[in-house]
């Protein structure tokens, strides 16, 4: 049961996605100031 | 270096070598040494994490990446977040659940004793071979630089990771390891402040960026797909997926850092933390070389960074050749300066001046165009030389611009980090050894503390054989292409096996044994054929193939040729 329950979709998975996909959209940010 | 930074250096590594083995001294029994008694809270796991990934050679080689080409290798990372994830919802439930002390072990409950033993001797060839290089690689950078006996520095580095890896096992490494990074971080951001501070009056963070901007530094994601280039969005994504998936899912060195953990949730946090920090921390560490660069723009440059280079020359007959083209690089460095001064003039007008950034560039190129010319000489002068020199850039800027004592601070974030993985490293060759091999080859019953010695003992015996592997480094050509070389060959078999062993129940031992050592030949193969036959793939790709490969043979194998038969593992998978 507990292997089950750990197996599940977490908030700090999608938190991990959420705020990568943020630190490319700051990449891309700077590229369009800078470059 | 001065006495202060001696005494900066010295006391920063004696206290965290002395700490760690006090603090963690005698362990009980082979649990306590090889898993810290799983006692390990989340944010230590991470930390832990972070700092065995995080080798000297890091800090040492990604400014230099950044000074020479610009911030683009952030993308390498961007597929590490998603491994993390993949890793934390399969991965560490089933590890926890099989109660294993090393990944290996999961394997013969999964298949058999073969495939285990298979995995574990792959793993201890690899990774033999890569502490030893963590040891070398910024030795060989340091006794450079700074003239010290490299063999002297070999064995420094490798017996205080000894001392308290061999005192505490897993515990005294994620000890050291917080220090060993709050030691690194706080180093690099004095550093980065610094170079700001050194940057001309009138310029500011802003006008930093527009120069490296107008320099091709701040090409940071590239979407397209042109194979040539290395790093890429879809290369990070894909490439940069699979090896964090096999270095974090597979590699003893890292899942011996979150086996430790509490709980399974307390694992998963510490990978959730090195999911959301790495992208950012790596692109610090850039815009660090980045920064490095605006400031060689107004202070004077060498024409190679590495100070053996430079030797060899002086010793031969291109010595006049070469002296034309580092005059020909102060002209152009004093001719950048003046645009880059105007450029900045007119930037704080508000006036981004196309012409200047169009100058800018073209002088950049010319620049470029020099460096090459002297690589093309320094071959001529010693054609074993290492003509690539950014491994050499950002510490010939600590030597030679920063305060004393930073200096010593400096070195002292280089040697943690090198002890930091080189730690990680030696706990995972003793541990694996120890249980994968001598354990598991015991007809009789042995007590804990028989193996816990074994353990300790294996820690020792493979920390003598890194110190061994760094001491003849120097007679291996290429050493760090090597190892990167033996770590892809093998890293996308044990890949596979692993995927195979967690996301299919049908698969039974003896397919996935063939199929594994199919994959591997094949990967031999193709591997004679990049070398021999002058093949362009990367070696990156080599993980990707290996996985692939094992995985579709081991699900042909078993679908084709041993349909319908019990499957008699140990473990049952849900």
């Amino acid at each position: 049961m507990e292997a089950k329950k750990t197996k599940k979709w977490k908030k700090s998975y999608t938190y991990v996605l959420v705020v990568n996909a943020i630190y490319i959209a700051i990449f891309l940010l700077i590229m369009q100031l800078y470059s | 270096m001065q006495l202060f930074d001696w005494i900066v250096l010295i006391v920063t590594l004696l206290f965290i070598v002395g700490y760690g083995s006090w603090k963690t001294r005698g362990s009980k029994n082979v649990e306590d040494f090889i898993l810290g008694n799983n006692e390990t809270p989340w944010y230590t796991v991470g930390l832990s994490v972070m700092a065995t990934q995080a080798s000297a050679i890091t800090f040492l080689s990604t400014p230099g990446q950044a000074y020479h080409d610009g911030m683009g290798f952030v993308q390498f990372y961007f597929g590490l977040p998603i491994a993390m994830i993949v890793i934390c919802l399969t991965f560490i439930p089933l590890y926890h659940k099989s109660k294993v002390f090393t990944a290996y072990e999961f394997l013969e409950r999964r298949f058999d004793v073969k495939t285990r033993s298979l995995a574990a001797i792959l793993f201890l060839v690899q990774r033999g071979l890569g502490t030893g290089l963590t040891i070398y690689a910024p030795a060989i950078i340091l006794s450079a630089l700074l003239g010290w006996n490299l063999t002297v520095m070999n064995i420094i580095i490798g017996v205080m990771v000894i001392i308290y890896t061999f005192s505490g096992g897993t515990k005294a490494v994620n000890v050291t390891q917080k220090q060993q990074m709050f030691v690194i971080m706080s180093g690099m951001f004095i550093t980065f402040f610094l170079i700001l501070h050194y940057l001309p009056n009138d310029m500011t963070f802003n006008s930093a960026l527009h120069i490296a901007g107008a320099n091709d530094k701040m090409n940071i994601v590239d979407f397209s797909f042109d194979p040539e280039e290395k790093y890429t969005f879809w290369s990070g994504i894909t490439g940069g997926f699979f090896l964090a998936l096999a270095y974090f899912g597979t590699d003893q060195s890292q899942v011996g850092r979150y086996l430790s953990g509490k709980s399974v949730r307390e694992s998963q946090m510490g990978l959730i933390m090195n999911g959301l920090l790495k992208v950012p921390m790596q692109f610090f560490i850039l815009l660090t070389g980045v920064m490095v660069f605006v400031f060689f723009q107004f202070n004077p440059v060498p024409l190679n960074f590495n100070p053996n280079n430079k030797i060899a020359i002086e010793k031969s007959a291109f010595k006049q050749e070469y002296h034309v083209l580092e005059e020909k690089l102060v002209k152009l460095s004093e001719d950048k300066k003046v645009i880059n001064l105007l450029y900045i003039d007119q930037l704080n007008q508000d006036y981004d001046n196309p012409i200047l950034r169009k100058e800018l560039i073209a002088l950049s190129n010319k620049e470029k165009d020099l460096r090459d010319k002297a690589k093309e000489i320094i071959s001529r002068a010693d054609s074993n030389s290492e003509t690539n020199d950014k491994d050499y850039v950002f510490f010939h800027f600590i030597l030679h611009y920063l305060p004393k004592g930073l200096i010593g601070l400096l070195l002292a974030v280089i040697l943690s980090a090198a002890m930091s993985s080189t730690a990680s490293g030696l706990t995972a060759l003793a541990s694996t050894t120890a249980i994968d091999i001598y354990k598991r080859n015991q007809t009789e019953e042995k007590s804990e503390k028989h193996y816990l010695h074994v353990t300790k003992f294996f820690t020792l015996f493979w920390g003598i054989v890194a110190i061994l592997f760094a001491c003849v480094g120097t007679l291996f050509e290429n050493l760090i292409q090597l190892v990167n070389i033996i770590g892809s060959i093998f890293y996308g078999t044990v890949l596979g096996i692993f995927l195979v062993g967690f996301y299919t129940k049908k698969v039974q031992a003896k397919p996935m044994f063939i199929s594994a050592i199919i994959s591997q030949l094949t990967i031999f193969v193709i591997y004679y054929f990049m070398i021999y036959r002058q093949e362009k793939l990367g070696y990156l790709w080599l993980n990707f193939i290996g996985a692939i490969l094992t995985i579709v043979l081991a699900l042909l194998l078993q679908f084709l040729f041993f349909k319908g038969k019990s499957n008699d593992n140990e473990l049952i998978l849900e």
